[in-house]
């Protein structure tokens, strides 16, 4: 092991810094100069000035989403590796993103986003559901990387046709660049509505994937052993699994499938936690938030007119270090 | 009062008997052995006997109190399980692993209180797993995994240890500590049920042993009631040579008898 | 992809019209009037519509009747209608089919391997350029006359539209579509919104035709007048959610949106004026 792993609170603290500073960096990046600082006590003496509109209204609530989702996907990445006992498993590779994706694609381009303020976020949550039950009835109880990749394929394959099938029908002049959107992502140009709707979701879904901490440390010496552990091991497998769908359900359905977010950020943390999954799970919703922060300002960066989606930036990033990770775990997990 | 007594236990899956009205007993101060051919249903019953599957019929007592009536919670504290080819399936220090036989003490906010970093200890002392308490679990031998496996289950410090064939793919050395082991936690009010599939081991470790074969109890009592020669060739259809002297019985097995289909 | 989407979202958007080039000549010169016209555009329904004879009017477009996009929705009446496929248009044996320079292109080759005359249209990006239209579109129909008149009632309104409210003072205009385009310089509507009294900003920071502007450099500009460009606003849309985004609701908190009906702006023709006098008058 390169790594020494480091106890909790430092670990913690030094991330929580991180994160500071990266968000407080993503305020600062955009295509118009403003004065963080003038634009502040603007917004304090609540006089509406370009700054502060700027700062509150288009930078703040993009940098809270790309923090919240970033959050979602390093926690859901660590959650699902812990259950499935393997270190590829991460919603968009197996098929998650997709099927939240598909789902928020049904709600919101057949007009029933607008029945109540969950409804897109709970399609999210549905289509999310969905699609970790086939995973499961997919792979059993294997823990082959083949098994649970193929299984992906499929999921994505089928969830991304029905994407695009749906948008076919769907009226709207714009089919194709949203499919784009839905596929690979974004939070440009979202406002402060979409983070009030995917956020009770989302932090509902953190909860029951923390509460369920000590379940993926029990099953580090497998299911039996949990069982014998005092673990309702199905039923605790399915709250995880609720708990995954809910959060990254209302993730993807207000910022569409970022992927590899969950598989990068655990792997990279896991080794500061010495493995352990119930200790990987905060710090990779704190590494997850800090990549994808970091993720959006490189976006902006690289193209100023907003063309480059996150998630092309994400796969660009994430799928060569997919292979890699598929290189080194060959020959122990296959 | 006993330890564990299970009566009658049945277990199908689909219309496929897999157990049928097994009883078993295990008193304070016993180790107890399972014994019997590949697919007899022994880990099934183990299986059974820890609550990890639930009978289809049939009554589990731990010292008298029916196991549907205690929590998961005490469940978990009296007993522990050791999983044929028990094995980590992340790279997590020898001390990380023995300390996960604390959660059923802990609640779920809590890190480990001193107790249990004792417990803990204690555990690494029983099974000589001291001197690698910081390596990774995963770079260990087989023999060595075993025992850390085996730490785990004494963190927890249960009256009860179900091992399902501990000693299988270890060398002579290490089945003879991990069978010590065991039979040294058998005593004043604690237990153990062991499958096994060395016979001498079993005859000469076990208080008590119990011959299963087809999902039935064949017969069971001490190692020396149970060695006999017939016994061993109507349930494994095996000829053997039983010799005692005064470590035990041990038994050889010498030729497959040949009208024998298991 | 890219491209043609920027292309469909361009034709949806702002489907105005220019003569076209490789055929004109041969068009142009035909002495015989055509009595059986087929239009697979939504432009050049509404440019047969006003200019022709219903009798030389085939068919036209189902969107034709869409009373949003479409002017003359209202004068189409019994006229059959098609959906730009070659199977639905060869039945009315055409002697002339007209439609839109990025209709499908599939389609125009296909039409005219048969033997078909097709005459495309392409965006004017000036009033001028319209007159210049209407001209050939008579040429082609055989309604010179008709197109003459027509252009000189459209001179005539403009000059009295501009001295209208020549007494009101200049206004600033930036135009938001969905997907965060804006429209700039080098375009109808850049010409329209001069004619109209306003300055559009897009095109004064610089941005030409049809491009994504950052909604950042919208709040910068603070344009007394902010134009939602309704065109196809449909809230089940990411596209059209750009332009529900609250900050707008804040920056046009003293201002105006303007929504310019999309059946004025939709077509390059005679009902550019109707657009410009609605601008105006908002002035």
């Amino acid at each position: 092991m390169k790594f020494k792993a480091i106890p909790t609170v430092p670990l913690l603290a030094g991330l929580g810094i991180c994160l500071a500073v990266v968000f407080y960096c993503a305020l600062l990046v955009g295509p118009v100069d403003i004065s963080i600082v003038e634009a502040s006590m603007n917004w304090i003496q609540k006089e509406s000035s370009i700054g502060s509109l700027i700062l509150f209204d288009i930078r703040l609530p993009r940098a809270l989403l790309a923090l919240f989702i970033g959050a979602t996907l390093g926690l859901a990445g660590a959650a699902l590796q812990g259950l499935f006992r393997n270190p590829l498993a991460e919603p968009g590779i197996i098929g998650v993103s997709n099927g939240a994706a598909l789902g928020a694609v049904l709600v919101f381009y057949f007009g029933y986003a607008n029945i109540a303020w969950f409804a897109l976020p709970f399609g999210g949550l549905a289509g999310a559901l969905v699609s970790v039950v086939i995973i499961f009835m997919l792979i059993g109880n294997s823990r082959s990387n083949v098994t649970l990749i193929l299984a992906g394929v499929a999921i994505n394959a089928i969830g991304g046709a029905l994407i695009a099938l749906s948008l076919n029908f769907a009226p709207n002049p714009y089919a194709i660049q949203e499919i784009v959107f839905w596929l690979l992502g974004s939070v440009s140009n979202r406002s402060i509505n979409e983070l009030m709707i995917a956020l009770p979701f989302m932090l509902v879904g953190w909860g029951i994937i923390l509460y369920c901490g000590r379940f993926l440390n029990a099953l580090t010496l497998g299911e039996e052993t949990a069982s014998s552990m005092g673990f309702d091991v199905k039923r605790l497998r399915w709250t995880l699994v609720i708990g995954v769908a809910a959060s990254v359900g209302a993730a993807v359905s207000v910022a569409g499938n970022i992927g590899f977010i969950g598989l990068v950020v655990p792997h990279l943390i896991r080794p500061f936690v010495g493995h352990e999954p119930r200790r990987l799970l905060l710090a990779s919703t704190l590494g997850g938030a800090i990549l994808l922060v970091t993720a959006d300002i490189a976006v902006q960066l690289l193209s100023s007119g907003g063309e480059l989606k996150l998630g092309v930036f994400t796969s660009l990033v994430g799928g060569p270090f997919f292979l890699f990770l598929i290189l080194k775990t060959r020959n122990t997990l296959l | 009062m006993s330890l564990l007594s299970g009566t009658n236990l049945s277990y199908r899956i689909g219309d496929l008997s897999i157990l049928e009205g097994i009883d078993i007993e295990v008193k304070p101060g016993e180790l107890v052995g399972l014994i019997g051919p590949n697919g007899a249903g022994k880990s099934t019953l183990l299986r059974l006997l820890t609550c990890v599957e639930q009978a289809h019929s049939g009554e589990i007592l731990y010292e008298g109190r029916d196991v549907n009536e205690l929590s998961a919670e005490e469940r978990a504290r009296r007993i522990g399980y050791l999983v044929q080819g028990a094995k980590a399936y992340w790279p997590i220090t020898v001390e990380k692993i023995i300390g996960l036989g604390r959660i059923p003490y802990q609640k779920w906010w809590r890190d480990a209180s001193a107790e249990d970093d004792e417990k803990v200890l204690q555990a690494m002392k029983i099974t000589e797993t001291l001197a690698y308490r910081n390596r990774i679990v995963t770079t260990l031998s087989g023999g060595e995994q075993t025992l850390v496996m085996l730490a785990r289950i004494f963190a927890t410090d249960p009256q009860l240890i179900f091992a399902d064939e501990p000693v299988a793919a270890l060398d002579p050395y290490h089945q003879l500590h991990v069978m010590e082991i065991l039979r040294d936690h058998a005593r004043d009010s604690r237990g153990a049920v062991v499958v096994l599939h060395d016979l001498s081991l079993a005859a000469r470790f076990c208080d008590r042993l119990y011959l299963i074969n087809h999902g039935e109890l064949h017969c069971a009592g001490t190692p020396t009631e149970i060695m006999t020669a017939e016994n061993i060739a109507e349930v494994y259809g095996v000829k053997t040579r039983i010799t005692g002297d005064a470590e035990g019985v041990s038994v050889i097995p010498v030729s497959r008898l040949g009208d024998h289909h298991p | 992809m890219n491209q043609q989407s920027y292309t469909s979202v361009l034709s949806a958007l702002m489907i105005i019209l220019a003569v076209l080039s490789s055929h004109s000549s041969a068009a142009g010169g035909s002495a015989v009037r055509p009595q059986r016209i087929v239009s697979i555009g939504l432009c050049t329904d509404q440019l047969l519509l006003m200019m022709a004879q219903r009798s030389q009017i085939a068919s036209l477009t189902t969107s034709a009747t869409n009373l949003q996009m479409s002017y003359m929705a209202d004068a189409v009446g019994d006229i059959p209608l098609n959906n730009a496929s070659v199977e639905e248009i060869i039945p009315y044996r055409p002697d002339l089919i007209v439609g839109s320079h990025f209709a499908a292109r599939d389609t125009t080759r296909f039409l005219r391997q048969l033997g078909y005359e097709v005459n495309l249209v392409t965006l004017p990006t000036t009033i001028e350029e319209i007159y210049t239209l209407l001209t050939r579109f008579g040429e082609w129909t055989g309604n010179q006359a008709r197109a003459a008149s027509m252009i000189a009632k459209m001179k005539r309104e403009i000059v009295e539209i501009q001295a209208r409210y020549a007494h009101r003072p200049e206004k600033t205009m930036i135009i938001y579509s969905p997907n965060g385009y804006t429209i700039g310089a080098n375009t109808l509507e850049n010409d329209v919104l001069k004619y109209a009294g306003f300055r559009n900003l897009s095109a004064e920071m610089g941005i030409v035709g049809f491009k994504k502007i950052s909604l950042e450099k919208v709040i910068e500009a603070r344009p007394d007048f902010l134009q939602l460009d309704n065109h196809v606003f449909n809230r089940d849309s990411l596209a059209s959610s750009y332009l529900g985004h609250p900050v707008l609701d804040k920056l046009v908190d003293n201002k105006e949106l303007l929504f310019i009906p999309s059946r004025l702006r939709a077509c390059a023709g005679p009902m550019v004026t109707e657009a410009i006098d609605y601008m105006a008058k908002k002035r």
